[in-house]
């Protein structure tokens, strides 16, 4: 198999988006990061650890075989099971604004569900290569989704609705393009529909969200808070947005500024040009991504490519519909640029799966 | 085992499915952050922007003639946004020595982390002008107001007074409280969710929005001119309280207003609530015999009396089997209504209210909103109480007849009054002649067309006859020069808790006038004076020397018109003679045969009514020959001599005894004969 150089847009792509992703959470970060924490860099020294840490694994894991990789990807999957059973036992699980999503001691957290993505693309890669009835519904579809119900069950009961989301969608992707048959794939889409309606429905949380994106001015100080704040933080912003760092919406006004909705606070400072520039950076990001797919030697490396890029693509754009108000509020982080250390990680992990993926392209 | 071509195709098409959906919130983002930017921005900054209020300097209280009673000072608080103070330090060094206030208290209030801190109230003009000159940024002053009032108790009772937020709680301040108080500004700070200021926060200043002034119909020399006749009174009478109000009868608007003990709205503290309520219109006391005013114009525009119509009063009336006396002790004999009404006859009234009836009596006292409310532009007023109509006996409505039985406050009655005074015109007494913008524009002004309650003529009537009770009744004391005033006496038994109480009264009058085209009325009223008590003693003059004055400062022209000198018209011609007696406004009566004027009668340079009839003689027929005149009365011989043209000197009064020259003497027209008169009865003939 011909050794090539990595693929270089794709690199270049997403270490602006890292790059710039540091910078948006140093300014959304420090106001809070010095009032609550006493420590303007706080964030901004802990996402630069993470950074570090997950580009050594980027670089690590582009030279590595991905073959090597899916060998071990049944054991990956069972030490995520156990993880994701772990978090969810009192005093073992971290408990923050109640959800229990993480592990780990004092600051130095880590979210299993982050990894779950990871895990289940190597083995939906590794499964669905080998899968010779992919369009018989039994072993193409139900089998899977049986699979991903387990770990998604486990991570909604966390709760965290939107990681389940972002580690479904990854999945249909790959089922697509395994070759599912389409109308089994439309049916079981559509079945899901009443399904997200009944888990909306037995949450309250999630009933007031729902309420609450239909029309946020109904309870401005409350459900409604959020996404107004959103609102007016990616108004305040206009073409070129108020400059980077003199955003108003950073002083405790938009909560989870520096996570789920630094989308808000690159609108306000930044503009238009600025939040054009990430929804264009992750497009960059996807169209290299899924041309790795297509070149990829075999059936494991186009599976997990579509798999890898599919995870930072849904993510992403999940995370700008709710940030602009077009859904209601999941909370998932922007890839490549949100703090948070699992998420980023394992973004950087899948990008050098990916970038090792390209490396044994077939043609250019 | 390469990936399939469907596998590459559905790979393609997940790409044109991800390519659509950037492409969608690329123009939703769009959509958000440009076309509903602007007003998102703005609301979040409005959510973001906390006020603090700078109070508006309330409007003037200005008499009609100028003065200024109540009026808003401005000084200056000094406030800072800390955030925005580049050195706490040295900015707190620069204003203490301007403030004369400790450094460090100065620099910890400039460091704490809020969004706004007053750092001192009230300064003075030249420390307003230095901290100005220090040009400190983040240190602004912000105008405060609080009231003065620079005619001190001047129309305190009806200025009422304001609480210490500057909403009016008494008085016209409390009535036109939203005119008076106007738009509060304020200094806004863009702040963080904790309430702690943005650094380098935007800080709008809103400037407060001045209320707009009240122009009062009361004067100011009119209101002190009331405050003292009501002093006065206090200190003659002795009383517990005296009321002036002076409201000019054409549109029933207060000129004046007078309660004594008074109270200063400055300090309105110091005050009990009792001692700052505004009597005449909060209060209602029983008329006494000013009640009779009504009565009479009542009866007059039903037609039930005339100022002929006979009445006999014996001294007392039974009705309902109870003896009603007169104040007379036996009565006022045979007498017709205009007697009845000058002095003041308590039986012609018990006849004049049973013949008026209960319905029509209860018909007028609502048309002279003795029944409901003035609508006074005061704030507290009290409601007459009158027997309910369906309940009413006999008895009640003679007693009512002449202002027993019922209660109604000063207000009612010099409203009433003014009513019968403008020729039956009711209007709505008021204390508003317009309101002010601050840029001097009138904004609103007191209409009030008034409405007819009773005919012109009964009115007419009624002010006749009102005229006669000065003129020659009850309310004499009340004579001024210069002018024929009309009015009516009062003197009610004290009501304490309910009951007539012997031995305290209260003693009124109301009276108006020029009685010939009425303008001013005056209601004095004195509460349990101490020794003469009767309306006509101790009201009455006050009301006579208050109006002179209040007559003078208000111009109004007298009713009485005074003598002028008769020119000289010796020599002239009889034509000359006629025309400059009708210039002069006299009537000439010429007597005689002649070229010229030989003699005149009264002679040249007497002082004589205008209209009178002046003899003018001719020819050379000027000699007359003197008559007797011992034995005539000094008119029956100042007559004879007038007809032939003579003057008289007398001294003494009676009977004529001497006369100097004696009877038959011949005399030129025009000369004097000097009398003496002594005798009071004739002398006889011998």
């Amino acid at each position: 198999m011909a050794k090539r150089a990595i693929d270089t847009t794709l690199l270049a792509a997403v270490l602006t988006l890292l790059g710039f992703g540091i910078v948006m959470v140093f300014s959304a970060s420090s106001v809070e990061a010095a009032v609550v924490n006493h420590n303007a860099y706080y964030y901004l020294e802990r996402q630069m650890i993470w950074a570090g840490l997950g580009l050594f694994l980027m670089f690590a894991l582009s030279r590595i075989d991905y073959h090597i990789l899916l060998r071990y990807a049944e054991p990956i999957a069972w030490g995520t099971f156990g993880l994701l059973v772990l978090v969810l036992v009192p005093h073992i699980g971290k408990d923050i604004n109640g959800a229990r999503r993480w592990l780990g001691f004092g600051s130095l957290l880590f979210q299993p569900s982050e990894m779950a993505k990871f895990s289940l693309v190597l083995l939906f890669a590794k499964r669905l290569a080998t899968e010779r009835r992919i369009t018989n519904f039994a072993h193409g579809i139900l089998v899977p989704l049986a699979i991903l119900g387990v770990f998604a069950g486990l991570i909604i009961y966390e709760p965290d609705l939107g990681t389940a989301l972002a580690l479904s969608g990854t999945v249909m992707a790959m089922l697509f393009t395994a070759g599912a048959s389409g109308v089994q794939l439309g049916a079981v889409l559509l079945s899901l529909v009443p399904a997200v309606g009944v888990l909306i429905a037995m949450a309250p949380y999630r009933m007031r969200r729902f309420l609450a994106f239909l029309d946020p001015k109904q309870d401005p100080l409350g459900s409604g808070y959020h996404i107004i704040q959103s609102l007016y933080a990616l108004g305040s912003g206009g073409l070129f947005g108020v400059g980077l760092g003199q955003g108003a919406l950073k002083y405790f006004y938009l909560p989870e500024q520096h996570t789920d909705f630094i989308f808000a606070i690159i609108g306000e400072e930044l503009g238009l040009l600025g939040a054009a520039a990430v929804i264009a950076l992750f497009f960059v990001v996807t169209v290299r991504g899924l041309r790795v797919a297509m070149l990829a030697p075999d059936r494991f490396g186009a599976l997990l490519a579509t798999g890898l890029t599919a995870m930072i693509a849904v993510q992403a754009l999940l995370n700008i519909a709710v940030v602009t108000a077009s859904m209601p509020i999941t909370g998932v982080p922007l890839p490549l640029i949100s703090y948070g250390g699992s998420s980023l990680l394992f973004a950087l992990a899948g990008i050098g799966v990916l970038l090792n993926v390209s490396r044994q392209r077939v043609s250019a | 085992m390469p990936p399939t071509s469907k596998q590459r195709r559905r790979i393609f098409a997940a790409l044109v499915l991800v390519f659509i959906i950037c492409g969608a919130l690329l123009a939703r983002t769009a959509f958000v952050m440009l076309v509903r930017g602007p007003s998102l921005a703005e609301s979040g900054r409005s959510v973001r922007i906390r006020r603090v209020p700078v109070g508006a300097p309330r409007g003037q209280v200005v008499t009609s003639d100028g003065a200024v009673l109540a009026a808003s000072k401005t000084t200056y608080a000094l406030y800072a946004v800390p955030a925005q103070v580049k050195s706490p330090p040295l900015a707190a060094e620069a204003l203490a020595s301007v403030l004369g206030s400790s450094r460090e208290r100065l620099q910890k209030l400039l460091s704490r982390r809020v969004a706004i801190v007053w750092l001192t109230r009230k300064l003075t003009d030249a420390q307003a002008t230095e901290v100005r000159a220090l040009h400190l940024q983040g240190v602004d002053l912000a105008p405060q107001t609080t009231q003065v009032f620079p005619y001190g108790s001047l129309a305190g009772a009806t200025l009422g007074f304001t609480g210490i937020d500057n909403q009016g709680l008494e008085g016209l301040e409390r009535t036109y409280d939203k005119v008076l108080q106007g738009k509060n500004g304020s200094i806004g700070i863009e702040m963080d969710a904790r309430n702690g200021p943005l650094p380098e926060p935007r800080v709008t200043y809103t400037p407060p929005t001045p209320g707009d002034s009240v122009v009062l119909t009361l004067r100011a020399d009119v209101q002190r001119i009331a405050e003292e006749a009501a002093a006065t009174a206090m200190a003659d009478t002795g009383a517990k309280q005296v009321q002036v109000i002076v409201m000019d009868t054409r549109t029933s608007s207060i000129l004046g207003l007078a309660i004594d003990p008074s109270y200063s709205p400055a300090k309105f503290g110091d005050y009990s609530a009792s001692q700052r309520r505004n009597t005449v219109v909060s209060d209602v006391l029983p008329p006494g015999s000013t009640f009779k005013a009504l009565t009479t114009a009542s009866a007059l525009a039903a037609g039930v009396v005339t100022p002929q119509s006979p009445f006999f009063d014996p001294g007392f009336v039974r009705v309902d089997g109870i003896p009603v006396h007169c104040w007379k002790a036996g009565g006022h004999g045979s007498i017709d209504f205009s007697d009845v009404v000058a002095k003041s006859c308590n039986v012609g009234f018990v006849e004049v209210g049973l013949k008026l009836g209960v319905e029509r009596f209860y018909q007028y006292l609502k048309a002279f909103h003795v029944i409901g409310l003035t609508g006074i532009d005061l704030p507290g007023e009290a409601r007459a109480i009158v027997p309910p109509q369906g309940l009413v006996k006999p008895i009640d409505l003679a007693t009512m007849a002449f202002g027993q039985t019922l209660a109604l406050s000063p207000l009612e009655l010099i409203s009433a009054i003014s009513a019968i005074a403008d020729g039956g015109i009711w209007h709505t007494p008021h204390v508003m002649k317009e309101i002010v913008s601050p840029a001097g524009k009138v904004v609103r002004r007191w209409t009030d067309n008034g409405s007819r309650i009773v005919p012109e003529a009964a009115a007419q009537v009624a002010v006749n006859l009102l005229e006669g009770v000065v003129q020659r009744g009850s309310g004499r004391p009340a004579q001024i020069p210069g002018y024929q005033l009309a009015g009516k006496t009062g003197t009610a038994q004290a009501v304490i808790n309910g009951r007539y109480v012997e031995g305290k009264y209260i003693s009124s009058f109301v009276g108006f006038g020029p009685a010939a085209s009425p303008q001013v009325a005056m209601l004095v009223e004195i509460f349990e004076p101490v020794g003469p008590y009767y309306g006509g003693q101790i009201a009455a003059p006050v009301v006579g020397r208050a109006m002179t004055q209040v007559m003078a400062a208000l111009d109004v022209p007298s009713d009485v018109t005074p003598p002028a000198p008769l020119p000289d018209l010796a020599g002239q011609t009889s034509a000359q003679a006629q025309k400059a007696l009708k210039d002069a406004g006299m009537r000439a009566t010429v007597l005689g045969e002649g070229q010229r004027v030989t003699a005149q009668f009264p002679p040249a340079g007497a002082a004589v009514t205008p209209g009178a009839r002046v003899l003018v003689y001719l020819g050379a027929g000027g000699q007359v020959t003197v008559p007797q005149l011992v034995g005539l009365t000094v008119s029956q011989a100042a007559l004879t001599l007038s007809k032939l043209g003579l003057v008289m000197h007398v001294s003494g009064d009676g009977y004529v005894v001497e006369q100097e020259p004696k009877e038959g003497a011949k005399l030129p027209r025009g000369a004097a004969v000097a009398v003496v008169a002594k005798e009071k009865t004739p002398p006889h003939n011998t």
